[in-house]
């Protein structure tokens, strides 16, 4: 195993420790598809459900769902599909065990096309389940498009992760996922408004190019109430990135520029969660449909796991002692990993 | 069909034969309140999420700072 570097001094993200304890739900987005966004995922729930934490993944890719393969689950009882259909009257009637005792999934059904493409009440009622889901923290994983299916779950979530690469047209998929997002975020905010809308509505009618520095220039000088409206609102819109697949020290020159692309032209702040080495051994995981972080305790991407749960003040256990380095959080690792028959063969 | 209906349908036709052409009906653009599809306004929209200008300044940003890297 090639020793890696130590990232964390390159992580700017706040700690998550003053989120509302009723509200850790999580999702995970791209803006393009093959990022290890529902890897990141399943690694991030594992890491949380080890240090005892009941953890819910929710597969809310939905034309396109894939986690029960990656976690080599056959025939789930139920699917998201059972709860759209109104097959089950509450979204917890269609959780699914694993191995670990403390991690749940609810797994999305894609074998029906119009769960890809749910009417808004659907919807609506889907993310009004996922917030009141019984559990230490939800992840919920999104598809790579940026149909208003995902920018809405995304925008729905309190702590929003977008999982990139340091290459160009993944970047720019990433930029693209953000601005709609907040692009978005901003018409749910002001939709009661008209004159914000139309200067909204106006920009995108104009090009989306110009949504930019103006947009949001515009919009603070409509009145002094709208522009403290909009100070909370870029307060707390601060998605995390997580830079995968990192080669070389460029992925954090990449960080750094686009925080300050972002805070120049819209206004928020970006914040960088996490930087995951190019590591084989995920990729190895992925194949054999296991999940990495239990294959490989010691590995590279488990330690750049670790250090982004301390960077994000996540490295406590359920009864609350923190877990201060990596071998301690290794052994608990182990322990879990006894739960998954398939990972002794 | 029954003979009935076939009256009621060529009484119908009738009544719109005799009135205007709809079709020769000219509507000023400038009297509609949404944009005209016939001209393609829709289609001249810029729809693109970001502009090649963006996209260069972001790449040529990253560029530039992994030439120095």
């Amino acid at each position: 195993m090639i020793k890696q570097r130590d990232y964390s001094s390159w992580v700017t993200q706040s700690p998550l420790s003053e989120l509302d304890p009723k509200k850790k739900i999580f999702a995970v987005a791209s803006g393009k598809g093959g990022t290890g966004k529902s890897t990141f995922a399943i690694n991030l729930s594992l890491a949380l459900a080890t240090l005892g934490h009941e953890v819910i993944l929710v597969d809310a890719d939905l034309g396109g769902a894939d986690l029960s393969n990656l976690l080599s689950i056959n025939s789930p009882r139920y699917t998201m599909q059972d709860f759209i259909q109104g097959e089950v009257t509450y979204l917890s009637e269609v959780l699914e065990t694993t191995p670990s005792p403390n991690l749940r999934l609810i797994l999305g059904g894609s074998d029906i096309i119009s769960i890809s493409n749910p009417y808004y009440q659907q919807k609506m009622k889907l993310i009004r389940n996922i917030s009141q889901l019984e559990a230490d923290y939800v992840i919920v994983d999104l598809g790579p498009d940026i149909s208003f299916n995902n920018l809405d779950f995304f925008n729905a979530a309190p702590i929003g992760y977008l999982v990139t690469h340091n290459v160009d047209t993944i970047i720019m998929g990433f930029y693209r996922f953000l601005k709609a997002a907040f692009v978005r975020r901003l018409k749910q905010e002001f939709k009661d408004d008209p004159f914000i809308m139309n200067i909204i509505n106006d920009f995108q009618n104009k090009g989306w190019n110009r949504s930019r520095k103006n947009l949001v220039h515009s919009i603070r000088a409509a009145s002094r109430e709208v522009h403290d409206q909009l100070d909370e609102l870029l307060e707390s819109f601060q998605p995390r990135l997580v830079f995968n697949m990192v080669k070389s020290n460029s992925a954090k020159q990449t960080a750094d520029q686009m925080f300050s692309f972002i805070l120049q032209n819209f206004g928020f702040r970006l914040q960088t969660a996490g930087f995951l080495p190019r590591d084989d051994e995920v990729e190895k995981a992925y194949a054999r449909g296991e999940p990495y972080i239990l294959r490989y305790p010691k590995g590279n991407t488990t330690k750049a796991i670790f250090e982004l749960l301390v960077s994000s003040g996540l490295n406590y256990t359920k009864d609350n002692r923190q877990v201060t380095n990596f071998s301690g959080f290794n052994k608990l690792l182990k322990i879990e990993a006894q739960n998954w028959q398939f990972l002794k063969i | 069909m029954n003979e009935e209906k076939l009256m009621k349908d060529s009484d119908r036709g009738q009544e719109r034969r005799q009135g205007e052409d709809r079709r020769k009906v000219v509507i000023d653009p400038q009297d509609i309140p949404f944009p005209d599809r016939r001209k393609g306004d829709r289609r001249k929209k810029d729809r693109r999420l970001y502009s090649e200008e963006e996209q260069q300044e972001i790449l040529k940003r990253i560029k530039e700072d992994k030439a120095e890297d």
